[in-house]
């Protein structure tokens, strides 16, 4: 009985979080004659709102733009959270207390407050519609939800390995490189992909500081695609764009998964 | 192998700044076991750190085979260390544990296999060896910790936290593993330290309270943990005006003046003739152990017992009844022990 009870629930979470996603994957292969007709099983499946899609340089363009900011994002927001972290959880330093709840309050403040003054800003300074310009903003989101991140992980990591090893007869670089590094691994992986993930899926900051095609991301620019006639509602290419850009997490959330889960429960132990 | 000497060494918790270890001088020699035993707290831990190269040592000098070695790194000490909490690399398998100090050594691949297998081998962890470290038991763990120590090649000394959890069949082998190669072991068990021990020395506070072979220690204890190693005997006392009184009688002394003390006396020291002081006590139940050690009694022994738990109830004496109830007994003054009570420290 209960067991039942726990395989309806799961499948209502299942059908509620995954009937969305079957719905686009279903929209964009349809046709614009049937793309109307509220069947979830497309009638006659087509994937001409694929080959739509791929070639039109509005699309191709802000795949690249997406991939390029987000990846340059993360590296950044990477490469200064993890000594940051390693600070926080290592070292003792005047105003430490201070440091994690104030990077808080800047990854709490509301991002529609930010949009207005950055956009007069970022005209006044040339950042508007420029790589830099989506960067930055995410940067100040990116780095509080990094720097949490790693140091919750750094936190929990057996730093006690790292005297063992120079015990063993490591130096302090080994002692780094062969213990530390290979533990710390699975953090670094899971704050770089929440990291990329944030920037890949943000829409605000996409639509109000870019203008065209050389800075905009994709969710910025499913609302420019055109319909194959005018007034026509583009809709199928809209659902080819959005599981275009939806496969990937998942795939990277399915694969990094398993290695996060892995890279965690190979070892841990706390006696 | 080496000989590894301390000099009024100084050394610090990996925590603090201020020194927890104070002024220790001490000379382990090549090959020697020495046992270090003290409470928790004392610095025994400490001391293997500062002799490894992880702790911060503000004052002193440590010299290996005659050379200052205060400074070297620990990769340059070539020491193997067994940490107190029996730590394995969590992302390596056993295997892997057991090689990393061999591969940071640089020996070749062959070697190294091989090495693992033997020590695998002798541990009974040869079936363990493709687990992950969190799939092992406690004393899985302990046995890896000592297999990672043990497949190194002649390291200068082995230093051995707490290595076994009262496992003596392991420690006669983990012994004769050892052998031959300078060794300090750090235990909490007076009576391990003096067993497994070619010297003992004893640390309380940070500082070195004795140090000698286990006879030594039995022979002139520092105090009254130190003496306790053998079967003793423990009375409350006072002493004034040249008597020692106890609760079994007084006894002449050239002692100076002081209430309470504490008097530890051994059992060969009560003897059925020779010089001393004559005594009347009383038979206990027990037969006479195979040592030649009977437990005796003596009336106002109870509740002095009862009062203070570290008061005997019962007087070990190398004497035989001989079926008598009162047994006269000899006790020499001059081989009482004498112990401050709040201390624990000899007069």
């Amino acid at each position: 009985m209960r067991r039942a009870g726990w395989y309806a629930g799961t499948a209502a979470v299942l059908v509620v979080a995954l009937l969305p996603v079957l719905w686009i994957v279903s929209l964009s292969l349809k046709s614009p004659a049937t793309i109307t007709d509220k069947r979830l099983w497309p009638v006659d499946p087509t994937l001409e709102n694929y080959r739509s899609i791929a070639g039109s340089a509005l699309f191709t363009r802000a795949l690249l733009n997406s991939v390029g900011i987000g990846l340059i994002t993360t590296v950044l927001a990477v490469a200064l959270a993890t000594p940051a972290a390693y600070a926080l959880t290592r070292l003792r330093f005047r105003g430490k207390a201070l440091v994690l709840p104030l990077t808080l309050a800047v990854a709490v403040f509301p991002p529609m407050a930010l949009v207005g003054s950055l956009f007069d800003l970022w005209r006044a300074l040339g950042l508007y519609d420029t790589w830099p310009g989506l960067v930055i903003p995410y940067l100040s989101f990116a780095l509080p939800l990094a720097m949490w991140t790693l140091t919750a992980f750094f936190r929990g990591l057996p730093w006690e390995m790292e005297e063992a090893a120079q015990a063993d007869g490591a130096t302090p670089w080994q002692g780094f490189r062969r213990v530390l590094v290979p533990l710390a691994r699975p953090g670094v992986l899971t704050a770089a992909i929440l990291v990329f993930f944030f920037a890949w899926n943000d829409v605000v900051f996409a639509i109000s500081l870019t203008s065209s095609d050389r800075s905009r991301t994709v969710p910025a620019a499913l609302a420019f695609f055109p319909g194959d006639e005018q007034f026509a509602q583009p809709v199928g290419s809209i659902a080819a764009a959005a599981v275009v850009v939806t496969v990937p997490v998942l795939v990277a959330t399915l694969v990094f998964q398993r290695r996060l889960v892995a890279g965690l429960t190979a070892g841990v132990v706390r006696p | 192998m080496s000989r590894i000497e301390l000099d009024e060494l100084s050394a610090c918790a990996p925590d603090g700044t201020a020194p927890v270890l104070h002024e220790i001088s001490l000379a382990v020699e090549d090959g020697e076991l020495l046992t270090v035993v003290g409470p928790s707290g004392s610095g025994k831990t400490t001391l293997l750190r500062a002799l490894i190269g992880l702790a911060d040592i503000p004052a002193g000098t440590l010299w290996l085979d005659g050379e200052d070695a205060t400074d070297w790194a620990p990769a340059e000490r070539d020491m193997a260390m067994v940490f107190q909490d029996h730590a394995p690399y969590p992302h390596l398998r056993v295997r892997d544990n057991l090689a990393l100090p061999l591969r940071l050594a640089g020996l070749p691949a062959a070697e190294v296999a091989e090495r693992v297998r033997e020590v695998a081998d002798r541990l009974q962890l040869t079936v363990h060896l493709d687990r992950w470290p969190n799939q092992l038991s406690g004393g899985q763990r302990q046995r890896l910790a000592l297999g990672r120590v043990l497949a190194r090649p002649r390291p200068a000394a082995y230093l051995l936290d707490e290595p076994l959890s009262a496992d003596p069949e392991l420690r006669g082998r983990l012994r004769a593993m050892i052998a031959g190669t300078t060794t300090v072991w750090v235990t909490p068990d007076i009576a391990e330290a003096a067993v497994i021990g070619d010297r003992v020395a004893v640390l309380r506070d940070g500082r070195l309270k004795q140090l000698g072979t286990p006879q030594d220690l039995a022979e002139r204890p520092a105090s009254l943990d130190v003496a306790a190693l053998a079967p003793l005997t423990v009375l409350p006392g006072s002493i004034a005006d040249g008597s020692l009184r106890l609760p079994i009688g007084t006894l002449p002394t050239d002692r100076p003046d002081r209430d309470p003390v504490l008097v530890g006396i051994r059992p060969a020291d009560l003897r059925p003739d020779g010089d001393g002081v004559r005594l009347t006590l009383l038979a206990g139940d027990d037969g006479v152990e195979p040592d030649g050690t009977v437990r005796l009694r003596h009336p106002a022994l109870a509740r002095a017992a009862a009062e203070n738990p570290a008061v005997s109830a019962e007087i070990l004496a190398r004497v035989d009844p001989a079926g008598r109830r009162a047994v006269p007994v000899v006790l020499d003054p001059a081989r009482v022990l004498l112990f401050d009570p709040d201390t624990g420290a000899a007069l």
